[in-house]
């Protein structure tokens, strides 16, 4: 089948290398891999659509934005309670502790909204600057600060075991 | 503890998906081709269907574009034809949002360069930051102050646009210095909220300090300010508007000597359906404009997160959506002023666009080009003599 050639062969190189990533992004967001899965699948086609565009800007963080903001649009059309099934970190004896932070971790995040959850999952696991998850999210860098400094404020009331590690402002 | 702390108990928490797919990104592909070509259908049968409007003004506009007279400035030829605002067919709202119409312009694939021209502005079609120009010297008002930004923050060069659409060199050597925000980001010291409505002053937000330049006394001066606070400065009633807490809607108005003036509350944005951003400009009708990040409730899950420009006529929304790529980064569109009783302005990249309200069409006034790509971005505040 004849794809696009050398689009096809860049665009396939970018989305095997960067899946797996979108795939863990997508699952923080959506706390539920099967909405991760169609999520990514949906942001891949996107980018597909746009790739001689995009081939030689920020895929990547279009790609994210895809994410960030179908996941909110979503959840919009569909006001009501998910229940998680991001997998459970198998347990050791010797980890226990630590699957346990994790565990609360995963379920404060879920309990948080949308848009904060989206927040500090870019923050604080793409790494991405205040600015970066501003235009993901497309909103201001105000919106971000202050969404940030409240999910930061909501997480240390519903994981007060997590109070350790979560910084009192954002930096 | 640290946020660094916190990001590697995420990674510890981040669920596997090591599973390459091959197949999903085939199909993913596949997808996009169809879905790009679907769309390419529509674009075409667009563009022919815009071509004899297009057409018809390029003819009306003729006449009086050949005698436009000697360049003014430096960098390009101002036209010189009156306003134009009946020439672009009415096709009614694209949509509506809560029950306010809404026209989408520029579309996907749409490129704002090939728009028609909306002239008579005194504007040039181009405003090159990057030519020589001359120093602000005897220019007492501008109508636009440009900051040229570089990827480290640091404020390069000043362009002041003249009444008559001339470039103008702002030397801010030794007066305006790199500054970041409460996260430490880099910041331009210069907003879209620096230039004055009378075009007269200019601040540059600093580390607890605005720094003011006054075009017509040619002189510089600078006011103490909460630190960071100063980031969502803005002009109000002759001084300028500080608020208490960062993006706070109560704050101070320090008058141009530095001196405390008196506690403010600022309006509320005149619309409610998304997150206002950008100065907010009121025509000589009355209608107010301001650009806005639709909401995600609107319900129609194209225009969530979408930019667009609103012109509130007594209450009532019109909305103008972007429907680009291009355009869909933060803060991309803030509106710059009015243009005609019927026409608001609004920056779209590089480009100045016209939106001709309610229905008649958008069209470009003027582009900013000089910027180094990838390396440079522009800020630009207006002040756009009152119509």
């Amino acid at each position: 089948m004849k794809h696009g050639g050398a689009d096809y062969e860049s665009f396939t190189a970018w989305a095997t290398a960067r899946r797996s990533a979108l795939m863990r992004t997508a699952t923080f967001l959506t706390g539920d891999s099967a909405r991760a899965e169609d999520l990514v699948q949906e942001a891949l086609t996107k980018v597909a659509q746009r790739w001689p565009r995009l081939r030689d800007q920020n895929p990547d963080a279009y790609a994210r934005q895809i994410l960030a903001r179908d996941n909110i649009s979503w959840w919009r059309r569909n006001r009501h309670e998910i229940s998680s099934h991001v997998p459970e970190p198998a347990r050791t004896p010797s980890i226990e502790a630590r699957v346990e932070r994790r565990l609360v971790l995963l379920d404060a995040l879920g309990r948080l909204t949308e848009r904060q959850r989206s927040v500090l999952v870019l923050r604080y696991f793409d790494d991405l600057s205040e600015a970066d998850i501003a235009e993901a999210l497309g909103v201001s860098t105000g919106t971000v600060k202050s969404t940030a400094h409240l999910a930061l404020r909501r997480l240390r009331e519903l994981a007060p075991e997590l109070s350790d590690l979560l910084p009192l402002e954002i930096s | 503890m640290t946020d660094r702390d916190l990001r590697d108990l995420f990674r510890e928490a981040a669920p596997e998906h090591e599973r390459p797919d091959p197949a999903a990104v085939d199909r993913a592909w596949r997808d996009g081709l169809r879905r790009r070509a679907g769309h390419r259908v529509v674009f075409v049968g667009a563009v022919a269907a815009t071509v004899a409007t297009v057409a018809g003004f390029v003819v009306l506009g003729r006449p009086s574009s050949q005698v436009a007279p000697a360049p003014t400035g430096p960098t390009s030829t101002p036209s010189t034809q009156s306003p134009a605002t009946k020439d672009v067919e009415d096709d009614g709202p694209d949509a509506t949002i809560g029950g306010a119409p809404v026209w989408i312009s520029p579309h996907e694939g749409e490129d704002p360069s090939d728009l028609p021209l909306f002239s008579g502005t005194g504007l040039p079609e181009e405003i090159d930051l990057s030519a020589d120009m001359p120093g602000v010297g005897e220019l007492s008002r501008a109508i636009g102050v440009i900051g040229v930004v570089g990827n480290d923050g640091e404020l390069s060069r000043v362009v002041a646009i003249g009444p008559d659409g001339s470039a103008y060199s702002l030397d801010i050597d030794g007066r305006v210095e790199r500054v970041t925000d409460q996260g430490g980001n880099a910041m331009s010291p210069l907003s879209d909220e620096g230039l004055s409505p009378d075009g007269t002053r200019v601040f540059f937000r600093q580390e607890r300090a605005l720094v003011v330049y006054d075009f017509s006394a040619r002189a510089w001066s600078e006011m103490t300010t909460p630190q960071w606070t100063a980031e969502t400065a803005r002009w109000l009633d002759g001084g300028i508007f500080v608020p208490t807490e960062p993006w706070g809607s109560v704050g101070t108005v320090y008058s141009i000597d530095g001196a405390r003036s008196e506690l403010r509350t600022l309006r509320t944005a005149e619309w409610d359906g998304g997150e206002a951003y950008g100065p907010k400009r009121s025509s000589s009708a009355g209608d107010v404009a301001q650009s806005y990040f639709l909401s995600t409730d609107s319900g129609d899950d194209r225009f969530a997160g979408v930019n667009a420009v609103v012109v509130t006529v007594e209450g009532r929304p019109r909305i103008l959506a972007h429907d680009t790529y291009d355009l869909r980064g933060k803060m991309c569109c803030p509106v710059a002023g009015w243009l005609a009783p019927t026409v608001v302005a609004f920056q779209a990249g590089p480009q100045l666009l016209a939106w001709s309200v309610p229905h008649e069409g958008v069209r470009r006034v003027t582009e900013l080009t000089g910027l180094s790509f990838g390396e440079e971005s522009h800020v630009a505040s207006w002040a756009l003599p009152p119509r």
